[in-house]
């Protein structure tokens, strides 16, 4: 038997044990379910249905009850009556719930029996309410009650009427017919009975008539005429009195009757209607009883039906596992035996071990696989192991032929000897190229080290350039600060100037100031010469007048008079002198005003000057520091160029280093044999001719192994060959 | 200026019989109104005085520039450049009032500037130009050097009827 079959029927087994456990649970379940489910959906509804009928019966009754009380009023009433019409359609509706529900034979021929019991009392019911409705009036207790007082009255009051005539004194009786008993009750009563509406107004007429005949009897008895008042009574008064009996008598019989229905209505209610609803009762009750039965079978039933489920389980759990458990412990222990020795030879394999061999008896697939990795062992220990040994040895010649196209190991082993093989070949034609490279290489260093060398000579006579530069920068800074210094003091002595011209300005309003002091002391002067003159004149006129002995004095006067014509004259030359100077020294101000004008342009321009000669000299010191730089950089150049050529120089160095390596290589790949002496073609014959046909780039490498490859890199390698093709001339030019 | 000095003490001392006329005989006060010089008889003049306050007379003819107090005597005062019908000057520094004395009336005259006291002697002096337009008042014009003055007939200056007026104008005011 083979592992499937083995498993497959343990596992069945262990699954009809469940399926029976589980049957059993579910039947037991589903018997259980069917008792609740009687209860919930039929027994619990029917007594919901049940009490809600008998609730409503009662309410009804008690309704009936209410509209017996003969004291309630005429609304009230109606209002009852509505309410039982609400209360119908809700038993009503319980009714049909009920009698919707699943019955048994009894319950159903119990429940037709109340339908007809119920039926009997709703009968009995509408009879009653048909009694009632004939009611017409409030309170009609009452009512009759006052009607039979206010008769009494009244023929109380005729009587009181027939003794005042009799003894002949004036009645003091109520003459007003609105103000006596019955006229205030009249007035205030509201009847809703249409019949006794009209009994009620027939009071109306006679009663007054009464009361006004009182006072008419009232008023002969005063005129003291008894006589007269008798015949008024007689004739008038017990005529109307009679009136008014009729008419309480009309309203007594209305009223009577209601009381009357009243009275037929509380007949019925306690008499046949209380017997048909006692009936139905007793009926309801039946079919609660009933309904408590079933109720209680069918709990009985399922609680039965739950311990046997349980009991049968119980035992179904137990009897499964102790029959899943002996079985899978055969069945492991028959798997895991032969699985533990594949495992050990599995380890032994991995540690490189491949002597072992399990040689298992049986025809499961443990015993299969056994056999196939026996096989297994056999053909790695043999081919792969072997061939490895061959190509450690440097033979490559060795070829495995793979089982079919899906054997990939013998295939990547197979791939593995070709793969090197070509790898080799292509080893062999990348050294042949580097010995013709590894010569270019050590020209063209030899070339650079040369370029080098002339870089450096040129850096220097530069570095020597910039030398001087910084020297006459420096200097041209050194003069524009001396320049600054210079524009400072003329700068200076300018505003100098400007100060001196300031106060020559001033001095020459002082001078303006006194020449006009002097012109006003000059014109006190000529005024005094005026008036010297005019009392010379005056002496003169005086001198003539005197005649002979005025001679003397008209001298005088004259010599006076000339006097102050001189001094006027003085006078006046002085003021045009003065007006002169004056004058100058306002043009003096004018010219000074100007020259101070100019030199605040000198002024300006002299701090423009400044500025420029600033600027000039921050120049020359960013020019300076940026000679120093450009120093600093040559040296670095030169750093660099110096570099560069020892660089050269050890690339030349580095260059004969890789020829005598490539030898070396050359010499390493000899002992690989590649192919069957029968078979080996041209191919690292003679590199260097190979090399000088195809130039020393990557053109010679196309060997037959990987062709589309290598020409895809060759197309991409030949495309940058120019670049590196410099020749020496070219070199020179960068 | 020499010359002129001298000749009084000559003309002294060739008259020194006949004192009061010869002192005054032949003397003028020179001064300007305008550009031209005029010249009145010393014999006329009481005082040369500086221009004062005039008070203005209404209803006057225009010359007649009003009063003056001088020294608590009311006189009148003519302006000579008015009188002359020469259009009217403001006054200024140079500006003097001749007190004259005509007819026993003292009359102050406003003239532009006094000039001097001198003496014209009567040969030098050539009768006026015959019909001028001021002629009347002209007495006649003495020569002087290279100048020539027009020597003032005052009473014919100032004639009757203004003379009245004057008068009658004094008298109201005093």
């Amino acid at each position: 038997m083979k592992i499937f079959g083995k498993l497959m029927s343990a596992f069945a087994l262990s699954a009809s044990v469940a399926a029976l456990v589980g049957i059993i649970a579910w039947v037991g379940l589903y018997r259980v379910g069917s008792a609740t489910d009687e209860m919930a959906d039929l027994r619990v509804p029917a007594t919901e249905a049940l009490f809600g009928i008998m609730e409503t019966q009662y309410a009804i009754q008690s309704g009936e009850r209410t509209l017996l009380i003969p004291s309630l009023s005429l609304e009230a009433r109606k209002k009852q009556m509505e309410e039982f019409s609400i209360l119908w359609p809700k038993a009503g509706e319980f009714f049909s719930r009920y009698d919707a529900l699943e019955k048994s034979p009894a319950e159903a021929e119990l429940w037709s029996r109340f339908m007809l019991s119920w039926g009997e009392w709703k009968t009995e019911h509408q009879k009653l309410i048909g009694v009632v409705a004939l009611v017409r009036d409030d309170n009609i207790e009452i009512l009759e009650g006052t009607l039979q007082a206010r008769r009494l009255d009244h023929v109380r009051w005729v009587a009181a009427l027939d003794r005042s005539v009799r003894e002949g004194r004036p009645f003091t009786g109520q003459l007003d017919p609105t103000r006596c008993a019955l006229g205030s009750w009249l007035g205030e009563f509201k009847a809703h009975n249409p019949d006794l509406v009209e009994a009620l107004e027939g009071f109306d007429g006679p009663h007054k008539r009464l009361h006004q005949l009182g006072g008419e009897i009232n008023d002969l008895l005063r005129k003291g005429a008894p006589g007269q008042a008798r015949r008024l009574f007689e004739r008038e008064v017990l005529p109307t009195l009679k009136e008014i009996e009729g008419s309480f008598d009309l309203a007594l019989l209305i009223v009577q009757s209601d009381i009357e229905l009243m009275r037929a209505a509380a007949e019925i209610a306690f008499g046949s209607g209380q017997k048909a609803l006692k009936h139905s009762e007793s009926l309801i009750d039946e079919l609660a009883g009933v309904n408590r039965t079933l109720t209680e079978a069918s709990r009985a039933q399922a609680s039965s039906t739950a311990f046997w489920s349980n009991l049968l389980n119980g035992l179904a759990i137990l009897g499964g596992v102790a029959l899943a458990l002996l079985l899978g412990y055969r069945l492991a222990r028959k798997l895991a035996l032969p699985m533990g020795r594949v495992v050990e030879m599995l380890q032994e394999m991995e540690k490189g071990h491949l002597e072992g061999r399990l040689a298992l008896d049986g025809e499961d697939e443990i015993a299969q696989m056994a056999s196939a990795m026996d096989g297994f062992a056999e053909n790695l220990q043999q081919e792969v192991v072997g061939t490895l040994g061959s190509l450690s040895r440097g033979d490559l010649t060795c070829d495995i032929q793979p089982r079919d196209k899906d054997d990939e190991f013998r295939w990547a082993l197979k791939k593995v000897i070709e793969d090197l093989r070509t790898l080799l070949g292509q080893i062999r034609g990348i050294s042949d190229n580097l010995t013709a490279g590894s010569g270019h290489l050590a020209d063209s260093s030899q070339a650079l080290a040369q370029g080098a060398t002339e870089q450096a000579s040129s850096l220097e006579e530069i570095s020597a350039s910039m030398t001087e530069m910084a020297a006459r920068i420096r200097q041209s800074a050194d003069h524009a600060g001396s320049a600054r210094e210079i524009s400072g003091r003329a700068r200076q002595a300018a505003d100098r100037g400007t100060d001196r011209l300031r106060e020559m300005i001033d001095a020459m309003k002082e001078i303006d100031a006194s020449g006009r002091s002097i012109s006003k002391i000059i014109k006190t002067i000529d005024e005094i010469a005026f008036q010297t003159n005019l009392l010379a004149l005056n002496a003169a006129v005086e001198a003539a007048r005197a005649g002979k002995h005025g001679k003397g004095f008209a001298v005088v006067a004259e010599e006076v008079r000339n006097l102050a014509a001189r001094c006027t004259q003085a006078a006046r030359e002085t003021a045009g002198i003065i007006e002169t100077s004056v004058a100058k020294a306002e043009n003096g101000t004018v010219i000074a005003d100007r020259a101070g004008s100019a030199l605040k342009e000198i002024t300006e321009g002299v701090a423009q000057v400044t500025g420029l000669v600033e600027e000039i000299a921050a120049a020359a010191q960013e020019q300076a520091q940026g000679v120093e730089q450009i120093t600093a950089g040559l040296a670095q150049i030169e750093k660099v160029t110096q570099q560069s050529t020892a660089s050269a120089e050890e690339t030349a160095s580095a260059s004969e280093q890789l020829t005598g390596l490539v030898k070396q290589l050359r010499h390493m790949l000899g002992r690989f044999t590649l192919e069957k002496p029968s078979e080996r073609p041209a191919l690292p014959a003679e590199p260097e001719t190979r090399a000088a046909t195809a130039g020393w780039g990557w053109g010679g490498l196309a060997p037959a192994a990987a062709p589309d490859s290598l020409a895809a890199m060759e197309k991409s390698l030949g495309s940058s060959t120019p670049v590196i093709a410099l020749d020496d001339s070219d070199f020179g030019k960068y | 200026m020499l010359e002129d000095k001298s000749r009084p003490w000559s003309a002294g001392d060739l008259d020194e019989d006949d004192e009061e006329e010869d002192t005054q005989q032949g003397r003028f006060l020179t001064f300007q109104v305008g550009r031209e010089h005029y010249a009145i008889a010393i014999s006329h003049v009481t005082e040369i005085i500086r221009l004062q306050k005039i008070t203005g007379v209404p209803d006057m003819p225009e010359f007649l520039r009003g009063v003056i107090n001088l020294r608590g005597r009311v006189i009148p005062v003519v302006d000579v450049r008015l009188r002359f019908r020469l259009p009217f000057q403001e006054y200024g520094e140079r500006t003097c009032i001749i007190v004259v004395d005509v007819e026993e009336k003292a009359v102050g005259l406003v003239v532009d500037r006094v000039d001097e006291v001198l003496s014209i002697p009567p040969d030098q002096i050539e009768p006026p130009p015959p019909s001028a337009g001021g002629g009347r008042y002209i007495q006649g014009l003495g020569k002087v050097g290279e100048e020539v003055k027009i020597l003032l007939d005052l009473e014919r200056l100032l004639k009757r009827e203004e003379w009245e007026i004057l008068c009658q104008a004094t008298q109201a005011q005093a």
